[in-house]
């Protein structure tokens, strides 16, 4: 592609944490990408403006019809959607959510957005490593890769978590103690303990980064929503 | 004319997600408020389990956790340069600089993953204290960096408060004052005792504004909170006004402290890693859950930061209140915008660097009707 990819970068109900790692890693973004965010003032999601890649962030509001509508105008406006950290992929923190706070006590169904519009890559994380977004994009534009795989795999798995870990991987008997969950836990909800990981369970967030982190649990989402089209097990 | 500061953000609804749950989830969860001040909510989730429970950190988990929130401070108010940077200072300077900040907040971050283990939602920041201290070779390493990046920010500082870079605006904003009463509880920690925390009360904004207000107006998801029944400004100002005697009262007054303020917590976290002893520990031994009711008070970014928690007999959270700095600022913010010209109104509130995940909803400020 000779000209930037246009990127759109918008959180549609989170804490701005994964918009602030793509916007931390806009000096590699410069090169490859006109990046278009609230932080940079230039965003535009009336529907009058269309993008190659729109990376939304957060948990959608289902009591909000004004969320839902500016989901679904970003959708129809971006050729690629990538579900982006754990609430958008998976729902982490969001899953526990159940509304009657103050003043919006009626907020209480959240769903990730992979589960309420048609999603191209879901990226867990919380958030997802700065350095990821430029790689992740450029393999978009170059259309393949392991990576490009594996997140597409994830939009259909829909939620993650230590405990899916636990029962696809260490209990069967698949876990080789290489250690990859437990760095790349967000909250440390993972200990190393004769070898293998186990989960910490009121640490855990269900941010989902352990599962595809782990070399044998990345392969099975491939196997299983893939290769396999969706038969679980 | 009015002024109104309405926010759009869903409210996710910390406050009773973590009913029934245990201390050690809370934290994570608080957390997650927000990705800009993760750790100040963090802290302040701590402290307030920890006096609900009765104990405190050790000398050196405390100097390690204020050395973490002032980390947390310097990204927020970097990452609020790279959001007011192209307002106040002329475009050509304007996006060279905005990268600059950039580069200088991604090494802050490598300070913040070092210390507190991750440079968002840093986990290292637990009940009891800071679950690991840095070795002697790491924090030599630490200071080293921290040092180097107080003198490349110095560079980024003299262009910031240059006069013959400003904008137009920045010149709108120095004429624009706002006196409203100014509240602190610490320069760079948080005091719950020069705070009483239940003179501070919440309000739905249609009660904090009573009269016909315009149905969207209605609809704002913050809730506005006053102390002794006043407006406060809280945030960079309030502290240095209170603790160092800074007085100014114009908006680009409050952007200046804003800007100082990175200065003197970078000098001030080179200061506490010098006493932190690697050998001794961070973190209080033999802890257990217990009821009680405990308040934790935090200098966030924006200002005072108040979390209180009731745990009940099993050691769960019962009762759970959050109360944010932005919800002090909204009167204030919106005395401020009355005072401005139109031209600079959606810039008033974002000088007082509302909280991003309520203010960049924000959607009209200033004359009613679409900008």
């Amino acid at each position: 592609m000779g000209s930037k990819v246009r990127v759109l970068v918008h959180d549609i109900g989170g804490c701005e944490g994964c918009p602030v790692s793509v916007i931390r890693a806009l000096p590699e973004l410069v090169g490859i990408a006109d990046v278009h965010s609230r932080y940079l003032g230039n965003e535009d999601v009336s529907g009058g403006v269309t993008y190659d890649i729109s990376v939304v962030t957060g948990a959608v509001c289902i009591n909000e019809p004004d969320v839902v509508g500016r989901l679904k105008v970003i959708r129809e406006v971006s050729k690629v959607l990538i579900a982006y950290g754990s609430c958008a992929s998976v729902g982490g923190i969001t899953r526990f959510c159940r509304g009657g706070q103050e003043p919006r006590p009626e907020h209480r169904t959240y769903q990730p957005v992979t589960a309420v519009v048609r999603v191209d890559y879901a990226v867990p994380g919380c958030p997802p490593a700065p350095t990821f977004i430029a790689s992740l994009i450029k393999s978009i534009v170059k259309g393949g890769g392991y990576f490009l795989k594996l997140f597409s795999a994830v939009v259909k798995a829909r939620k993650l978590s230590g405990f899916d870990l636990l029962d696809d991987v260490v209990l069967p008997g698949l876990c080789v103690g290489c250690g990859a969950c437990i760095l790349s836990c967000p909250t440390g909800a993972l200990q190393m303990i004769d070898g293998k990981p186990d989960l910490v369970v009121e640490k855990c967030i269900r941010c989902g980064t352990c599962y595809v982190r782990c070399p044998r649990a990345s392969q099975l989402l491939i196997r299983r929503y893939i290769q396999l089209g969706g038969v679980k097990g | 004319m009015d002024s109104y500061f309405i926010t759009r953000a869903p409210v996710r609804g910390l406050e009773t997600l973590v009913r029934g749950k245990s201390p050690i989830f809370v934290i994570e969860a608080a957390m997650r408020i927000c990705g800009i001040c993760h750790a100040a909510h963090g802290i302040a989730s701590a402290e307030a389990i920890e006096d609900a429970v009765g104990v405190a950190p050790p000398a050196n988990g405390r100097l390690l956790r204020e050395v973490i929130g002032l980390l947390n401070r310097v990204q927020s108010h970097l990452l609020h340069l790279v959001l007011v940077v192209p307002d106040i200072v002329r475009e050509e300077f304007a996006s060279s600089l905005v990268l600059d900040v950039v580069k200088l907040l991604n090494r802050v971050n490598d300070v913040m993953a070092r210390i507190g283990g991750a440079p968002t939602h840093p986990p290292n920041i637990v009940v009891g204290g800071v679950s690991r201290a840095p070795s002697e070779a790491g924090l030599r390493e630490v200071v080293r960096k921290v040092k180097e990046i107080l003198k490349d920010y110095s560079r980024i500082k003299d262009v910031v408060l240059d006069e013959d870079r400003w904008s137009g605006k920045a010149f709108a904003l120095s004429k624009v004052s706002v006196n409203v009463e100014r509240l602190a509880t610490h320069p760079f920690y948080g005091d719950r005792f020069n705070i009483d925390v239940n003179d501070v009360v919440t309000l739905r904004y249609p009660r904090f504004r009573e009269g016909g207000l315009p149905e969207v107006v209605r609809a704002t998801t913050s809730l506005v909170a006053l102390y002794r029944g006043r407006a406060v400004e809280v945030g960079p100002r309030a502290r240095l006004d209170i603790y160092r005697g800074l007085v100014g009262s114009t908006l680009m007054d409050l952007q200046r402290a804003r800007v100082e303020e990175v200065s003197l917590a970078l000098t001030r976290i080179t200061e506490l890693l010098g006493r932190v002893s690697t050998g001794s520990s961070t973190r209080t031994s033999g802890l257990f859950f217990r009821r009680g009711a405990g308040v934790g008070v935090f200098e966030a970014p924006r200002g005072v930061l108040i979390h209180r928690v009731e745990v009940g007999d099993e050691g769960r959270v019962k009762g759970y209140r959050v109360i944010v700095p932005t919800m002090f600022n909204i009167p204030v913010m919106e005395a401020a915008a009355k005072g401005a010209p139109v031209s600079i109104a959606d810039l008033v509130p974002r000088v007082f660097d509302p909280c991003v995940p309520c203010s960049t909803h924000l959607i009209e400020v200033g004359e009613w009707g679409p900008r």
